[in-house]
């Protein structure tokens, strides 16, 4: 037998605040980030690993923008105009950080083997897709920002120059010089 | 290799590896905890803090240590108190018998005359008179030697043996 006490009032008009307007509108506002969280996190994490080529980096990274963006605009995102744009150029952003300090690590210390890929990674990808994945990796950090955000989220280069802050003419010219290194490189082989 | 080969090639491998990311392969996401209800969060911790002061107070109560040495009672300042004054009780509280308090001005003055008036012999003693007599003032005489002898002059200190002599008489 359960019985429910009722809420004091005092207790109540304590919890809502002394202006109940902006509060209670955040605490309606209160699950856009977690409904962000849910909905954005998977895709997040692809477009890490296709920067980072590694999946632990890749969620640590989505997980610091969500953190960052929490810390920064609270849980109703009102402030936030765009907020799946946001979270992509946080994503490419910390990615990018991540890709320095990693060239920074392996310019102090010892070469290491390359990771074996997983199983299932062997599965799903064909031997000319890993070969294309490879080669991604000879590019730079922002011709392959570029490539990641053009050839697999499709956006357009007036987006892509939104996302990664650069003009429209960079992106072009990024883009065209990181295909004709994959040309290079795939050619080759 | 042309243009669209390659942006075909880039889709497909791209693709190809994001699909690789599930959604079972990543960390389970941090799930919010159940709101508590009103119960668990308000009222929950009130009684069980008022049980505690309950508690706390009642074992107080019931297990203070009791006083060994006797509460004595109360009693009046009054004299007529049948009971004594205990060892213990403080000076203050003792009633004090007969007042010992005297000023040493008059009886001084009074044992300077008595001898006076007995040592005549003359009767009651009648009223002081200006009359000189040989003996030092009361002030100085009763310092030194309370009590002079019948007959003799005292005009100056009685000789003592502090110095070791014995007295000799003239």
């Amino acid at each position: 037998m359960i019985f429910v006490l009722p809420m004091p009032r005092s207790l109540l008009r304590w919890r809502r605040g002394a202006a109940p307007g902006p509060l209670v509108a955040a605490a309606t506002a209160a699950p856009a980030i977690d409904e962000l969280f849910r909905e954005r996190r998977l895709p997040l994490v692809r477009l890490a690993v296709l920067m980072v080529d590694d999946l632990p980096t890749a969620e640590d990274i989505v997980q610091d923008v969500f953190t960052r963006l929490y810390r920064r605009h609270g849980t109703g995102l009102d402030t936030v105009t765009d907020p799946e744009a946001y979270l992509v150029s946080a994503v490419m952003n910390a990615a990018r950080s991540t890709l320095r300090r990693r060239r920074i690590a392996r310019a102090y210390l010892p070469p290491r083997p390359d990771p074996a890929p997983a199983a299932e990674e062997e599965a799903l990808l064909g031997a000319g897709d890993r070969e294309v994945i490879r080669a991604l990796g000879h590019l730079t950090t922002r011709q392959r920002q570029v490539i990641v955000l053009r050839y697999w989220s499709g956006l357009s280069e007036r987006e892509i120059a939104g996302a990664l802050r650069i003009t429209t003419g960079t992106v072009k010219s990024t883009a065209h010089r990181a295909l004709t290194l994959l040309r290079a490189h795939l050619g080759e082989r | 290799m042309t243009e669209a080969d390659l942006e075909q090639r880039l889709r497909t491998a791209l693709s190809a590896r994001a699909a690789a990311v599930t959604s079972q392969s990543l960390r389970p996401a941090p799930t919010r905890p159940a709101t508590r209800s009103a119960l668990a969060r308000w009222w929950l911790p009130l009684t069980a803090g008022a049980a505690a002061a309950a508690v706390s107070i009642a074992a107080f109560a019931l297990l203070r240590p009791t006083d060994p040495t006797p509460s004595r009672p109360a009693s009046p300042a009054s004299p007529s108190s049948s009971t004594a004054p205990s060892r213990s009780a403080p000076p203050t509280v003792l009633p004090a018998p007969t007042p010992t308090v005297t000023s040493p001005a008059p009886a001084h003055s009074s044992s300077a005359v008595a001898p006076t008036s007995t040592a005549s012999g003359d009767g009651p003693p009648t009223t002081p008179t200006g009359k000189p007599t040989a003996e030092p003032p009361p002030s100085a005489s009763v310092s030194r030697s309370p009590a002079t002898p019948k007959g003799q002059p005292s005009i100056g200190p009685t000789p003592t043996a502090s110095n070791g002599k014995p007295p000799t008489t003239p």
